[in-house]
């Protein structure tokens, strides 16, 4: 066995090579760091570089990953976004998240035969997506203010709102399926760690922020948003709530505290996220992809080569069919519909989070996890580059009609 | 005990520690030190480490990583080459005396040889941990009195080592084990890295700025990280312990302040600074009292005076020692002494291995672990009170 220090510089670093890789060929880094993980995972290699104790350390830094990761979702959880877009967005966000859950739970509760909550698993985790790497291409086509890309990226705040909730839902009942305690004594827990919190946020969380901004520097800010994520974290945890939703909960508070009272000054919510953003994301989130990797079993691949194609059909048609219909209901073209849905399409965080949960729990077996992360990096590989392609000659055909426009509108002047 | 909470309690204790001492107006480590000794206490350790050392453990060795790349980074260069003869006396005299002060006490109480040259070695090494937290919390890194005592502490860490492999051969242990086994090949390709990571960085640093919105602070936060653990562990498969990690970790910051521009510097340092100083240096100082094992303690109030005595005189005279080669003042190379007075790292190890193979009793080992106790605490308050009364003694 290695040192752990060495383990965690291998694991970062190819993450950190794989990454940069796929992104100068234009894939998101998700993928390089998932592959970075199904290199190291191969027999002799985990065997040198993973004793049972390098991969505990690397399963508490995923883990730590993992609250970071939902700690930053709560912090960027934009719920006036949610209620400025419902009306326009709900339609599509209800559509796609809702096909690819129905047809998913349908698929594998009666044709693979698996219990309820592993269907249900695997339904969110095809519905759950994630338009980050969408946002980043239409940013770089300079097409974020573009009228499909406020449709995407609205759609998209309100995806996230309905996709969380549906975590949620999902965890409280990984929490009453495996410790066996009652819906009851559950929803008490939820209860009082609600209470614990309103309280917390009325009285204790704004003054705390005002206390860490005494020094003015940005390292007790951070200082003061670790404490108090860590705290609620915990707190939830105890309750047996899980320290993930915690982290999310916390995330939401904060933001919620730096809106509402104005006498904060220096604490700007984007500067926190900006430094959780880059910390979650250079050291812990990096190092939960390569776990997801290393414990995808790459043998499992070929035995379940139909099941992963299935899913990933699934996740695709239902997500973006799901999409274009919406958008054809809504009065739109289904041609721009279909753009769209391929913008939706893209996954890479949060389903992993749930796959990794429920193989822990021992709900799916390895071979599901295999298949959810085989058809999380398909999807994740697939989409953007379907998605560029399409929306840069919609783009180019739009700007061409424009010309058509104004060169017919000109010409009369002329005469 | 789940280990999100462990971390949460210490975090929130160091937290608690450092407001107390902030509030009593003392040095804000010595508030962290104190209170892993707390959670250090067996009960108290039982209830929140629980089954989690390992983890503290890891945190606590990142922690003292970072904090040296952090100093390296911060530290003045040129102040350091200008001033390398009188850091070159100071180490040598600061270590050779304390280690004769060291030697003659343990004779004259009438201990055999191999005892008094341990104890000897154990009073000779400075650490350098609090010193560099220390410079940082009073901005004082950049100083010329800074780089020195850093610069001092960092090559008093190479005699340290030096020492701890001699004392390790004549205690007849193998610390290399096989796959670590020193050769001229390693240190060759250590330096052939080090020149490497010069060349390269600014061309890597230069193509990581040309990428686009946060995803371009990613990666440079990423390029610290790992050019930070890069170094470390070099320096620790070459020596086979922490303290070479150390020295490589201060030889990395150094490398990424000599090789890229200011500018660069300071993106590539910014959120790395941050996550170091809020998440993981306080592990560093929780760690000092933690691993402070009570179960092996037995007080000798005596003996703990008198290795306390001899550690302290000796070092200071040791420094002043220099005085003839040096163009400082008797203040400024008092101040000096006191910073190199700073003891835990490698003695730690070395009484700790002594005392397993039974060359020194429990009554010494407990003295030399509570006279590194009492020189790391010693040194904040009397840097700060120094810098107090005279604030323009560091440049």
């Amino acid at each position: 066995m290695m040192s752990t220090l060495l383990m965690i510089l291998i694991c970062l670093g190819l993450a950190y090579f794989l990454a940069e890789v796929f992104r100068k060929i234009g894939l998101p880094r998700v993928v390089g760091q998932i592959i970075a993980g199904l290199l190291l995972g191969i027999g002799a290699l985990r065997t040198t570089i993973f004793g049972q104790n390098n991969m505990d350390v690397l399963t508490f830094l995923a883990n730590l990953g993992i609250v970071l990761l939902f700690y930053y979702v709560g912090l960027e959880m934009n719920l006036k976004a949610f209620v400025k877009n419902i009306r326009k967005s709900a339609l599509i966000s209800v559509f796609n998240t809702t096909a690819p859950l129905i047809l998913g739970f349908f698929l594998m509760r009666h044709f693979f035969h698996l219990d309820n909550i592993a269907s249900l698993v695997v339904g969110i985790a095809l519905s759950v997506s994630s338009q980050a790497v969408s946002v980043d291409i239409l940013d770089e086509l300079k097409l974020l203010k573009s009228r499909l890309g406020n449709i995407i990226v609205s759609a998209g705040a309100v995806d996230d709102v309905i996709e969380l909730t549906l975590i949620t839902i999902l965890l409280s009942a990984f929490h009453i399926s495996l410790s066996k305690i009652s819906v009851f004594a559950l929803l008490v827990d939820i209860a009082l760690f609600l209470f614990i919190i309103l309280i917390l946020r009325a009285l204790i969380v704004p003054s705390a922020l005002k206390f860490f901004d005494r020094e003015k520097s940005s390292t007790a800010r951070f200082t003061g948003a670790l404490i108090i994520l860590l705290s609620i974290a915990s707190l939830a945890e105890l309750l047996q709530i899980g320290s993930f939703i915690g982290a999310l909960v916390a995330g939401m508070v904060i933001r919620q505290t730096i809106f509402k009272t104005k006498s904060i000054p220096n604490w700007e919510e984007e500067d926190i996220a900006n430094s959780l953003h880059i910390i979650a994301f250079g050291f812990l989130i990096p190092l939960f992809f390569v776990w997801i990797g290393i414990n995808t079993d790459i043998t499992l691949i070929s035995r379940n080569i139909w099941l992963i194609l299935l899913l990933t059909a699934i996740a695709t048609v239902g997500t973006v069919g799901g999409t274009a219909l919406a958008y054809r209901a809504g009065k739109g073209s289904l041609k721009e519909g279909w753009i769209i849905g391929w913008g939706m399409n893209p996954k890479g965080d949060v389903e992993l989070v749930i796959a990794a949960l429920a193989l822990n729990a021992a709900i799916i077996t390895s071979s599901t996890f295999t298949a959810l992360v085989m058809m999380s990096l398909l999807t994740t590989i697939i989409s953007p580059i379907v998605f560029e392609r399409l929306i840069s000659k919609h783009s180019k055909k739009e700007r061409e009609k424009e010309d058509k426009h104004i060169n017919m509108k000109r010409k009369p002047k002329k005469a | 005990m789940n280990v999100l909470i462990t971390i949460a309690l210490c975090l929130f204790a160091a937290f608690i520690a450092s407001e107390i001492a902030y509030r009593l107006k003392i040095p804000v480590v010595v508030g962290q030190i104190l209170i892993g000794i707390a959670i250090g206490l067996p009960a108290v350790k039982g209830l929140v480490i629980a089954d989690n050392n390992g983890i503290i453990q890891l945190m606590s060795d990142l922690g003292i990583i970072f904090l040296l790349f952090l100093a390296g980074m911060g530290v003045s260069w040129n102040r350091m080459v200008g001033a390398r003869k009188d850091i070159f006396m100071m180490s040598v005299f600061g270590s050779f005396v304390p280690f004769t002060f060291g030697f003659i006490v343990m004779k004259v109480l009438g201990y055999d040889n191999l005892l008094a040259l341990i104890v000897g070695v154990c009073l000779s090494i400075t650490a350098e941990g609090t010193n560099a937290r220390l410079l940082m919390e009073l901005k004082k890194l950049r100083t010329k009195i800074g780089a020195m005592m850093l610069g001092a502490g960092i090559i008093d860490d190479v005699i340290g080592l030096l020492l701890f492999i001699t004392i390790a051969s004549l205690l007849g242990q193998r610390i290399f084990t096989a796959d670590m086994e020193y050769s001229p090949l390693e240190m060759i390709g250590f330096f052939a890295i080090l020149f490497l990571t010069f060349k390269i960085l600014p061309t890597l640093i230069k193509y990581e700025e040309r990428e686009r919105g946060d995803m371009r602070e990613v990666s440079l936060f990423m390029t610290a990280m790992l050019l930070c653990l890069m170094f470390a562990i070099f320096g620790m498969l070459i020596t086979g312990t922490m303290t070479g990690s150390i020295i490589a970790a201060f030889a990395a910051g150094v490398i990424i302040q000599l090789s890229l521009k200011r500018k660069e510097e300071e993106n590539i340092k910014k959120h790395f600074e941050i996550m170091a100083l809020s998440f993981i240096i306080p592990f560093f100082f929780i760690g000092i009292g933690i691993n402070f094992d009570y179960t092996s303690l037995t007080i000798n109030m005596p003996i703990i005076a008198l290795i306390t005595l001899a550690a302290i005189v000796g070092k200071i005279s040791g420094v002043l020692l220099t005085k003839p080669f040096t163009h400082l003042s008797w203040k400024q190379l008092h101040l000096i002494g006191w910073g190199m007075n700073s003891r835990g790292a490698v003695e730690l190890v070395i009484a700790l291995m002594a005392l397993k193979t039974g060359l020194i009793t429990t009554s010494i080992y407990s003295a030399i672990v509570v006279m590194t106790l009492i020189t790391t605490l010693i040194f904040p308050f009397v840097l700060r009170f120094l810098v107090k009364r005279n604030p323009r003694i560091m440049s």
